[in-house]
């Protein structure tokens, strides 16, 4: 990516990125990996027990957030979680049209794995 | 063709081993990650009798809507993308089902708001908005039955914010 020079050339118009946004590029790249809602799911699951130990709920429950709404977790919450979906679109962006499998849970099984590797190399520049 | 061509019914082995699938993530996402045969055999069990199939669907409902529950991290993507049932899904002849027994969680209303908020927010565009299409055509058609919601006591046009925000 040219991050100089080329601006004109980018479409849609630029705005603010928050945690939303790079979520919704993490879940299409899921999706375009020929993911279902079953990787999806198990992503997500996977990716908070490698970053924070524990399962979505837990998480909500212990940081007194509301269930469902990520920006009423706590900034550190969030930013682990945007800058690990962030890395995790990245590479599953670069694996487009690669992944392949005899059936949908073999697929989903590659793509997890992608998610759940990038998570534990995040977590080892987390704080906790 | 109408949605009901586009899939069918699903037999009985294919049953169990969906009920297994989502029984064996269920229990991959606990701690321990062990997986007991014998506790697969007993929890079926608490559903009724083995040999019915009603006992599996029910087993099937009940765990796949605690995959929904356990792995919400965002209630608008539970509309998007979990609820978002369309003919070709495997679950969809259950999406009745699911959503009833989602709804038994007691904050399972507040979750589908908070996600209808959202994705009728100004962040989503209209073609986001309609990656929830598999949602809204299951909840337009409770509307028109009447059936009991889960274990509560309203019907689907009831869910806050569907009716108002459509």
């Amino acid at each position: 990516m040219d991050l100089l020079g080329k601006s004109q050339e980018l479409a849609p118009p630029r705005k603010r990125v928050d945690g939303a946004i790079v979520f919704r590029r993490f879940t299409k790249s899921i999706q375009a990996n020929g993911g279902d809602e079953d990787a999806y799911q198990n992503s997500i699951v996977e990716e908070t027990r490698e970053l924070f130990d524990c399962e979505v709920d837990e998480l909500y429950r212990g940081t007194g957030a509301k269930r469902g709404r990520r920006h009423t977790l706590p900034q550190a919450a969030q930013e682990a979680y945007m800058v690990n979906e962030s890395l995790s679109a990245n590479q599953l962006e670069q694996l487009e049209g690669t992944i392949g499998g005899e059936t949908q849970q073999e697929v989903n099984a590659r793509i997890q794995s992608v998610v759940k590797h990038q998570a534990k190399q995040t977590r080892k520049w987390l704080p906790w | 063709m109408n949605n009901a061509e586009l899939w069918k019914a699903m037999k009985l082995p294919e049953l169990k081993t969906k009920v297994r699938d989502t029984w064996n993530t269920l229990n991959s996402w606990k701690d321990d990650g062990v997986l007991q045969p014998k506790n697969f055999v007993k929890e079926v069990k608490s559903f009724g009798d083995r040999r019915r199939k009603d006992t599996w669907i029910k087993a099937l409902c009940r765990f796949r809507a605690m995959l929904a529950y356990k792995s919400c991290l965002d209630s608008w993507a539970l509309l998007t993308i979990t609820f978002n049932f369309r003919p070709e899904r495997w679950d969809y002849e259950y999406r009745h089902q699911i959503l009833d027994e989602f709804l038994m969680y007691p904050d399972a209303l507040e979750i589908i708001k908070g996600g209808l908020e959202d994705l009728y927010s100004q962040d989503f565009s209209n073609q986001e908005r309609e990656e929830a299409n598999g949602f809204f055509e299951l909840v337009a058609e409770r509307e028109g039955r009447t059936r009991r919601f889960g274990n509560t006591n309203g019907f689907a046009g009831e869910i806050p914010g569907v009716s108002t925000a459509a």
